[in-house]
């Protein structure tokens, strides 16, 4: 038998599942070294690997930066994971890679697949920990047009230079060289600010949010991924160049046509923060609450949100979170560290449709959050404040617009749930209002984009979420790369 | 296998990504009077037997072209006649071209030479062996219009004197730069380059080391089909002899060094080019990855260049043997143990299991510690640190040379 089939699959060390539930640190530490080269000696090195060419939207070259790992060489890992994956550490952890990459591995068919993803994470880590993808920082100033001046004192970026003084900057690597202006700074926003400083543009963001980072700052709770970490990313990000404005609101603050004129190009990458609403009986009540607003409020200090979205999670017994994706498994296990002794997740199909990892399911499961399938809220009530939820349960009737099957309610199967808070997490839509606004052609789930990313209006581009709708974090990462080439091309080529 | 059958499409869809942002450093080189589109070619092998693979290697990005050894008739190549061994090495006993000579002359390198002048970059053939046979094949291959000549002396002989006379058959009989190919099992190749120099123009460092022997144990059977099971070694574990050898060789002469043997990536390419080569050749590794292989690994030194902030590799060509090439020591005045930087260490406890004085101790993720008295400066923990956290300070780069 060969050394692959030999080796078992490495496995992380998690913690105790009751420890870990009283916290909100992360529940495993990752790989050891060693743990890492053992599974590293798994991969069987294929000539035409599925994983890179079929299972990774980004196309790293999965073998290639394994055989290094093979072979003790972790800087020579992360440079090759880094030439074509701007976040390998955000994507280590977070991607969905039995899905992905690990779905293609071939070693599957005979045991378990290598653990890419684990094995990207330790790489990723160590890199990040030891500044392997931060080169030294672009000699290029990147700073605001002198209409945001004022701006600047808002934010921790202490030397904004005007538009005027990057012109005439001896330095340039290129002589194409751009300004770019790149709205919201989540994953798709950060990889292509990477990849643009990378190809010698000046780069500033404009973020609404108090921090920059995006869903993995607000929206992912710390458990999952430590907060210290999205702040490693930014920061390197911004020491490579990038100048990151936080409070600014496009659409508020600045229109998009403005920017347009000041900046070379615009970048679109605001995400899809729309949560879909439930529209039934009593869902104004107290005590309800979207996705992100429970995760944002339970999982992030409140200096650091935005004063708008501050909001007191009322604390009690039982929490009913409705929705099957993975945004619910963040919220049912957010409920558990914040004191819910009764946490349930309702999701209205079965178990064979729900579209969230396994993986998480099972851990919020180990910390003791109970999972009703086949059951869909009818009503909420309550005397002001939520205090019941009225469901019934649903059998699978025939295919719906999704190719899944879709839930009819069971006539006469109601019954009542006791609830001190409800949380509603049924998906994600972009925000069509400011899109509208900004006279981009729009889509069924977001903007409307050309091979080149570059939307309806000349010059200005859109990447990740906004233009996929509610997606992943490794396709807005390929989207910001792919949108910092196309932009590059652009600028050099009219 | 035959000769004629129309060989299945390759598909080369995949390759590795290469790096967005291009290298900045210069990767043509000039060798014999010829410009290379970069320093890594492919060596002689099955990853160039023919046309249409010598096409391949041309499209995907190959510094230059170098075709299979041809000599008078084609090779009983015995079956099996390849095997990897560990995880990037291989025993092969593929001998020269299973093709006819006329086959050569006919058809493979028309098409080799229209794909190398389509990519503009030069061809190298190969011949072999005996001076006899070197007078009737080369000058057929001469007229094809190649740019220049390899003869391999592997099955030669293991005389000065049989070397010579094959180098000086051929002189007699092209004129064409001549590319003598050494193995390993000669001997001393830095003697023998010394003696060849005269009658050659360039040297290539190293063919496949052995012969050498792998037993299948469940069947008490060679893994290869050869006499007594004999094959010959490549790849990766062939790399530290063929850098010395290299080094051997460009301390001796003043002629340009091809430098082959287990290269995979492109610090290798630095390694050989620092101990005297000009240019390296691929074999094995472009067995196991495929023709993209070439152009990967050329902008990986090229990029190692940028970081290193070097224009060309003409920069680092020959680095070590001007300092090195004389026999100098590197300066150990004081012994010392090695020094950790914590702030690099990302405690994998390597360090702690190699020592094997109990000098090192360590736990996961910690940094770990380590008992001076103890330690024997073997070095060990030095090199296996994945991180770099380990190193010797006295060894801070002076020979003992430069220091006096
Ligand atoms: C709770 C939750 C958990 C998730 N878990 C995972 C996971 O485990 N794995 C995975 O792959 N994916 C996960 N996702 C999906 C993933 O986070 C997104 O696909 C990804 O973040 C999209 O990146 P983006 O850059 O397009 O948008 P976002 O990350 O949403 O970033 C957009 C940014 O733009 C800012 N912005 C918005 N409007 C404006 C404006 N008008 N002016 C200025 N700035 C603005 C926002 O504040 C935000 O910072 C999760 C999503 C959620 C909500
Ligand atoms: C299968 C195989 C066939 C080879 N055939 C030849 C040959 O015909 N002529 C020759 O000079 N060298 C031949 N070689 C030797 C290679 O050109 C090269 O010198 C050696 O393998 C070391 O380089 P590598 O580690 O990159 O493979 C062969 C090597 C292998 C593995």
């Amino acid at each position: 038998m060969s050394l692959a089939l030999r080796l078992a699959r490495q496995q992380p060390a998690y913690r105790d599942p009751r420890a870990r539930a009283k916290d909100f640190d992360e529940i495993d530490s990752g790989f050891t070294f060693e743990q890492a080269r053992v599974e590293a000696e798994r991969c069987v090195q294929c000539s035409k690997p599925a994983c890179a060419i079929e299972g990774c939207p980004l196309g790293n070259a999965i073998p290639r930066w394994i055989d290094h790992v093979v072979q003790g060489r972790l800087r020579q890992a992360a440079w090759v994971l880094a030439t074509t994956a701007p976040m390998p550490e955000l994507c280590g952890k977070l991607c969905p890679h039995e899905r992905l990459c690990e779905s293609r591995c071939v070693l599957g068919q005979a045991s378990k697949p290598v653990a890419i993803g684990a094995l990207e994470a330790f790489v990723g880590r160590v890199a990040e920990e030891r500044g392997w993808f931060a080169p030294a920082p672009s000699r290029m100033p990147s700073g605001l047009p002198v209409r945001f001046a004022g701006a600047a004192d808002r934010t921790d970026q202490s030397d904004p230079t005007d538009r005027s003084d990057r012109r005439g900057h001896p330095e340039r690597i290129r002589g194409a060289s751009g300004h770019v202006a790149i709205i919201g700074s989540g994953p798709a926003g950060l990889a292509a600010a990477d990849r643009l400083l990378a190809l010698g543009h000046a780069v500033t963001m404009f973020e609404r949010a108090p921090v920059a980072g995006g869903v993995p700052s607000y929206g992912i709770p710390s458990f999952k991924y430590a907060k210290s970490r999205v702040e490693r990313l930014v920061e390197r990000v911004r020491r490579k160049g990038a100048a990151i404005f936080c409070g600014i609101e496009v659409g508020r603050d600045v229109t998009v046509r403005e920017l347009r004129k000041d900046f070379d190009a615009v970048l679109l990458a605001i995400g899809a923060p729309r949560g879909r609403l439930l529209d039934l009986p009593g869902c104004g009540l107290e005590g309800i609450y979207s996705a992100t607003g429970f995760l944002v409020n339970g999982n992030v200090p409140a200096e650091c949100i935005d004063e708008a979205d501050r909001r007191e999670i009322r604390r009690g017994r039982r929490c009913v979170v409705i929705g099957g994706g993975d945004t619910s498994a963040d919220c049912v296990r957010t409920a558990v560290r914040l004191g819910f002794e009764e946490v349930r997740c309702l999701y209205r199909r079965s178990l064979e449709e729900i579209t969230g990892r396994l993986a998480d399911r099972g851990y919020a499961q180990e910390e003791g959050v109970v999972y009703q399938f086949l059951t869909s809220p009818t009503r909420f009530e309550g005397s002001g404040r939520v205090e019941r939820v009225v469901c019934e349960r649903m059998a699978l009737g025939e295919p719906d617009g999704s190719g899944r099957a879709r839930p009819v309610p069971i006539p006469g199967s109601e019954y009542v749930l006791e609830a001190d808070a409800v949380v509603l997490s049924l998906g994600y839509d972009v925000d069509r209002k400011l899109l509208e606004s900004a006279r981009c052609q729009l889509g069924p789930d977001g903007l409307v984009v050309d091979d080149n990313l570059m939307t309806s209006r000349r010059g200005v581009f859109a990447a990740g979420d906004v233009v996929r709708g509610a997606d992943l974090i490794v396709h807005a990462a390929r989207d910001g790369r792919d949108a910092a080439m196309a932009i590059d091309r652009f600028l050099r080529e009219g | 296998m035959s000769d004629h059958a129309d060989p299945l499409p390759k598909d080369t869809s995949w390759r590795v990504p290469l790096p967005v942002t291009p290298p900045q450093a210069r990767q043509e080189v000039e060798v014999l009077g010829l410009t290379f589109r970069s320093p890594v070619i492919p060596a002689a092998g099955p990853n160039v037997r023919d046309g249409a693979a010598l096409a391949r290697v041309a499209e995907n990005g190959a510094g230059g072209l170098l075709a299979k050894t041809v000599s008078v008739r084609a090779a009983p190549v015995p079956r099996p006649n390849m095997a990897q061994f560990g995880r990037a090495g291989m025993l092969n006993t593929e001998l020269w071209t299973e093709l006819s000579l006329d086959q050569w002359l006919d058809r493979e390198y028309d098409v080799g030479l229209a794909a190398a002048r389509a990519a503009g970059i030069p061809f190298i053939a190969s011949v072999g062996y005996t001076a006899d046979e070197l007078e009737l094949v080369a000058p057929k291959v001469a007229a094809k219009g190649v740019d220049a000549l390899e003869f391999s002396i592997h099955y030669v002989g293991t005389s000065f004197d049989a070397v010579v006379d094959t180098a000086r058959a051929l002189r007699s009989v092209v004129d064409l730069p001549i590319i003598a190919k050494l193995s390993p099992h000669f001997g001393d190749l830095g003697e023998l380059a010394a003696v060849l120099e005269p009658h050659v123009d360039a040297f290539t460092c190293i063919n496949s080391f052995g012969p050498t022997l792998a037993i299948d144990i469940e069947r008490a059977e060679p893994v290869l089909g050869s006499r007594y099971g004999y094959g010959w070694l490549s790849g990766e574990p062939l790399r530290p002899l063929a850098v010395r050898s290299v080094f051997e060789v460009a301390r001796r002469v003043k002629k340009p060094v091809i430098g082959v043997g287990g290269v995979s990536r492109g610090e290798d390419v630095i390694e050989f080019l620092m101990a005297g080569a000009s240019l390296v050749g691929i074999c094995t590794q472009a067995i196991y990855e495929g023709p993209q292989v070439y152009e990967r690994v050329a902008v990986e030194a090229a990029h190692w260049l940028d970081r290193h902030g070097r224009q060309s590799f003409a920069d680092v060509q020959g680095a070590y043997v001007r300092r090195f090439g004389q026999g100098q020591r590197v300066l150990t005045e004081k012994e010392e143990a090695p020094r950790l930087d914590s702030a690099l260490c990302i405690g994998c406890t390597r360090c702690g299991v190699v020592c094997q004085y109990d000098a090192m101790h360590a736990e996961p993720w910690k940094t770990p510690t380590l008992v001076e008295e103890r330690c024997f400066q073997c070095g060990l923990c030095v090199s296996a640190c994945p991180a770099g956290a380990l190193s010797f300070s006295p060894r801070a780069g002076r020979t003992v040379a430069e220091a006096a």
